[in-house]
Parts: structure tokens; sequence; C-alpha cells
């Protein structure tokens, strides 16, 4: 076994480590995905409503560095694991398309879904968001 | 004296009322084979589980301390070998653990309670020994040190 060779055991401990320093904030977020009417037509699809997915716990940095954070996000929310298969991201061309997240009662639109691993361990999950104002 | 007693206070030195009856026992087992060859007692754990295991003769004073130090350090000593098959430190992204530190704390602490229990029980304690081949002539420090040429 290499060096950067993690067992399925390792692994298990760093995503088990890293899932704790996501939630430890204890903050939840309702994945919201837009239910979509004449999806194709010429004027493009329209957004009818929303369901919620799903609930996650995140890790919310409101104020994140610009370093990390994607141009026109306004914050960035880490959850465990991978999620890149459920959490829809769109720009802001197909804005309808994204999931949105409501966290404490404010409304986001995901806009990059980053997902981030290490030797093989799935650790957490970014997503940067922009603030929606009804 | 019923094991039982020992192993409460095992748990309350240890600061983990929570540990499980069969760890706090092999460490009083191992720390009385320990204990019986420095200090030369006969001290036995019988088979059985619960109130029907005992340890005989009941130790008292020093020997009891010593016992319950040396069990302590290798409760210690088993901590360190589960966290060493561990991954001490990883980062990923702005997230990063490192538990290099613990393992550090963990071995001072097995050496302190080493060091504490040979104390109590009147023994030399147990330094590193430095390898010496050669002392300079004239040397203000003591030691048997063997000069060459």
């Amino acid at each position: 076994m290499g060096d950067f060779d993690l067992t399925d055991v390792e692994k298990a401990q760093i995503e088990a480590d890293c899932k704790g320093i996501c939630e430890v904030s204890q903050v939840e977020a309702v994945v919201m995905r837009p239910v979509l009417i004449d999806d194709g037509s010429f004027d493009g699809a329209a957004e009818a409503d929303f369901t919620a997915v799903m609930t996650i716990k995140v890790e919310l940095d409101m104020e994140p560095s610009s370093e990390i954070l994607e141009p026109d996000c306004d914050a960035i929310a880490d959850a465990a694991g991978n999620l890149q298969e459920q959490v829809q991201a769109a720009a802001a061309e197909s804005a309808n398309k994204a999931d949105r997240l409501v966290i404490m009662g404010s409304n986001y639109r995901v806009r990059h879904v980053r997902r981030f691993e290490i030797a093989g361990a799935e650790t957490f999950t970014r997503l940067h968001l922009k603030r929606e104002y009804p | 004296m019923n094991l039982d007693v020992l192993i409460a206070d095992l748990r309350i030195d240890a600061g983990d009322e929570t540990l499980g009856y069969y760890v706090c026992r092999r460490s009083l087992e191992k720390a009385t084979a320990v204990l019986n060859a420095d200090a030369s007692t006969s001290f036995v754990i019988t088979r059985g589980v619960g109130e029907s295991a005992t340890i005989d003769p009941d130790p008292a004073g020093a020997n009891r301390e010593a016992l319950l130090l040396l069990a302590q350090m290798f409760l210690v000593e088993k901590d360190l070998v589960t966290s060493s098959n561990k991954v001490t430190s990883w980062k990923s992204g702005d997230k990063s653990v490192d538990r290099s530190r613990q393992l550090l704390t963990k071995e001072n602490l097995a050496g302190s309670l080493y060091d504490l229990y040979r104390k109590m029980l009147g023994l030399d304690a147990v330094t590193m020994a430095t390898p010496l081949a050669y002392e300079p002539v004239g040397s203000d420090s003591e030691g048997g040190g063997i000069e060459l040429g």
C-alpha cells in the first residue's frame, strides 16, 4: 500500500471527523427543488413551485474570504459527504433550475457545487450560495 | 477483595466511568503480574465475572495504589495503541484535524504514571540510558565513562 492509500476504516474515520466539523453548529438547510413548467418552450421554463427534497446539516459561512468564494455568490454552506449528485446547481442564465436552500428562514440559490475529497475519502461538499430576496 | 471495587476506583482514577469491565480487568491483570514481579507480592485475580471475581490477598496501602497506577498506565497504553491505528492528521480544503499532540500527551501521561508507580514502591526512576564511550579526563561529571586511548 502506498503512502497515500487509505484503508476503508481510515476513510470512514476521516469522513466521520469531517461530518463532526460540518455539523457542529447544528444549522439545518432545507433543499428545495423547483418544479418547472413549460420546460423546452421558446420562452424557457418557468418555476411553478418548490418542493422540499431533503434536509441537510451545514456549516454556514455568510462572510467567506474571497479566495474560497465563487464570483457572484454571497455565502457558502459546507455539508458532510458527497452531495454533488443530490443538489442541483445552475448558473445565472438558467437560475430557475437551481435548487434553493432555506436556512434559518432565508432563501439562497445554489450557484455552484464543489466536492472535496482526500485520497478517496469523501470529506464534504461546498455549496456556493446567492441570497434571494422575496 | 471483590474485583469490582478496584475496577470502580480505576474508572474514577482514569476519569472515565464508562470504561468497560473487561478493559479494566485486563489492565488490572497485567498490573498484577508486573507488581508481583517488582514488589515480590503474590496477588492473584481469580476467574469469574462480576461479584465472583476477586483479587487475593486484599491489596492495601501503597501496593493498592501502585496497582491502580499501573493499571491506569496500561489503560493509557491501550488507548495509545488504538490511536496509533487511526489517521492522526488530515486536511481537506479548509478543514483539518490534527491529533498528533494527543499521542504525545498520552505518551507523556503513561511515562508519568509509571514514574509515580516506581516512586510509590521506592524503586529507582527509570531513565533513558545514554551510552557513554568516552569521558574527557578532568570532567566535572560523575559516572563510569570508559577512557579510551
